[in-house]
């Protein structure tokens, strides 16, 4: 893991439910990564930088600000992409859970991470 | 079978399900035998599923590859019969588009373009076929036939993603490359950021000979939105020999159809917090909807189509497997996108909505939808 953000993937992965978090760069480049299972982790950043440009520019045309964050639920996983100041965090998570506790982790760790990478 | 052998294979079966079930990657002659024994017992979604997970897990094996690709063809062919008896009993333009589809990718393309002149025959104002004729021809290199129907799509539906996005391809192999920046700029109005379509329409101005590069997102709005091309077909008229009494019968069906979707809309009206809803086919065209009068309609469901389409692309690159819902937050407000059928409802809420309440209204919508669906 890079950049010094392996302990807060660690204990976001510690929760029961996560199977797996990531954080990407603007540019679609993996900055931190660590899943349970195996994925094409480069194919998953780019895939979600995509989304990321694609939401945030539909939403504020649709004036509906800019994006923030997006769940998207599979027929076997649950996502969730969560736009921090400078990166994008993607926690995937077993279908069932209920973003309730799950969400206000999620969103302490984008904070702690845009406090880490503020220039 | 005997008895005996009928125990060992539920045995089997069992330990295997097993396995499958707690192994976080369990070998690959565990898929392929479970697959060999839903297959044989019929169980047709179980198969499906192991064969897509064991996909997933070991995309390079040749023998779980092509019980995936059975899988595949087994489930479209059964999607199939369905289509057909649903076209008999309850038409609706977006049921020959999708069946016409569904032979088109077992390369059955006799009988997807004669789906698709029966389906413009009952409904020619429908885009979502002519758009099947346009790929089939560009498919076979025909781009002359392509061009006339994927024209004749977009001036049916002016922010029909796919529409625009193949009649730029065939404006490039045309060498008509100034159309070509024109539809993929169309495009980046309802689709900004789509990363495809900058790439395509870098090539375009390249081959154009245009050398400056303006971002999207700077162009001025009034210069982004592209007129629908114009069309150098003629909308068709009903084949001579067609039954007049036959097509009524299935107009009134289909307006029936559309009001069992406008009054299912109304359902999400009455939840406190909902600005608005909307029913879109899988080619973007609005089927029904409940929008504040200032929200351009065609645009809102473009985008929403283009939403759900690299959603439910991404969702299956990301192992989430098929898409079902997701929730789009924005600053001001959220985006709930359920998939029902082939249809996409987009719900637009303000961000202190009671989840329950618009979950529970969300499902309703979707049983009334099912129920004429």
């Amino acid at each position: 893991m890079a950049h010094g953000m392996g302990d807060i993937l660690d204990r976001l992965n510690r929760i029961e439910g996560v199977k797996g978090s990531m954080v990407v760069g603007r540019d679609g480049i993996v900055v931190a990564s660590d899943f349970a299972d195996f994925i094409n982790e480069d194919a998953v950043a780019a895939v979600s930088s995509a989304i990321l440009s694609s939401l945030d520019g539909a939403l504020k045309r649709l004036e509906m600000g800019g994006f923030k964050r997006f769940v998207i639920t599979g027929s076997d996983a649950k996502i969730v992409l969560m736009k921090g100041r400078n990166t994008l965090v993607l926690v995937l998570l077993r279908k069932d859970i209920n973003l309730g506790f799950v969400g206000v982790e999620i969103r302490e760790a984008v904070a702690e991470i845009d406090e880490r990478t503020h220039l | 079978m005997g008895i005996i052998s009928s125990l060992v294979r539920g045995w089997e079966k069992r330990r295997l399900e097993k396995i499958e079930k707690n192994s976080p990657r369990p070998p690959a002659e565990v898929f392929i035998r479970l697959y060999e024994i839903y297959h044989s017992e019929g169980e047709v979604n179980a198969a499906s599923r192991v064969a897509k997970r064991g996909m997933r897990l070991y995309p390079h094996n040749p023998d779980i590859g092509k019980a995936s690709r059975d899988m595949d063809r087994m489930v479209r062919e059964i999607e199939k019969e369905r289509l057909r008896q649903k076209i008999e009993s309850y038409p609706n333009p977006i049921l020959y588009a999708r069946l016409a589809e569904l032979y088109k990718t077992d390369g059955e393309i006799g009988a997807s373009v004669k789906v698709c002149e029966a389906g413009i025959r009952a409904f020619p104002d429908y885009g979502g076929t002519y758009l099947l004729l346009g790929q089939i021809c560009f498919d076979q290199e025909d781009f002359d036939g392509a061009l006339s129907y994927l024209e004749k799509a977009a001036e049916l539906d002016r922010y029909n993603y796919m529409a625009l996005r193949l009649l730029a391809d065939t404006y490039m192999k045309q060498g008509r490359y100034m159309d070509a920046v024109q539809n993929l700029d169309a495009i980046l109005y309802f689709a900004p950021g789509d990363e495809q379509v900058l790439d395509a329409l870098k090539a375009a101005k390249t081959a154009a000979g245009i050398q400056e590069e303006v971002p999207p997102e700077a162009a001025p709005a009034e210069a982004v939105p592209a007129p629908a091309p114009t069309t150098k077909v003629k909308p068709r008229e009903p084949a001579k020999g067609a039954s007049t009494v036959a097509r009524q019968m299935k107009m009134k069906a289909a307006a029936k159809k559309q009001v069992a979707y406008t009054d299912a809309i109304e359902i999400l009206k009455t939840i406190e917090g909902v600005h608005g809803a909307l029913l879109v086919d899988a080619f973007g065209l609005v089927i029904a909807s409940y929008l504040s009068q200032d929200v351009d309609e065609e645009l809102a469901g473009a985008m929403i189509t283009n939403i759900y389409r690299s959603t439910a692309r991404s969702a299956q690159q990301m192992g989430l497997g098929s898409f079902e819902d997701g929730v789009i937050e924005g600053e001001s407000g959220n985006i709930h996108l359920i998939a029902i059928q082939d249809m996409i409802l987009a719900v637009f809420a303000a961000a202190t909505i009671k989840m329950g309440l618009l979950e529970k209204a969300i499902r309703d919508f979707a049983n009334a939808v099912l129920e004429v669906g």
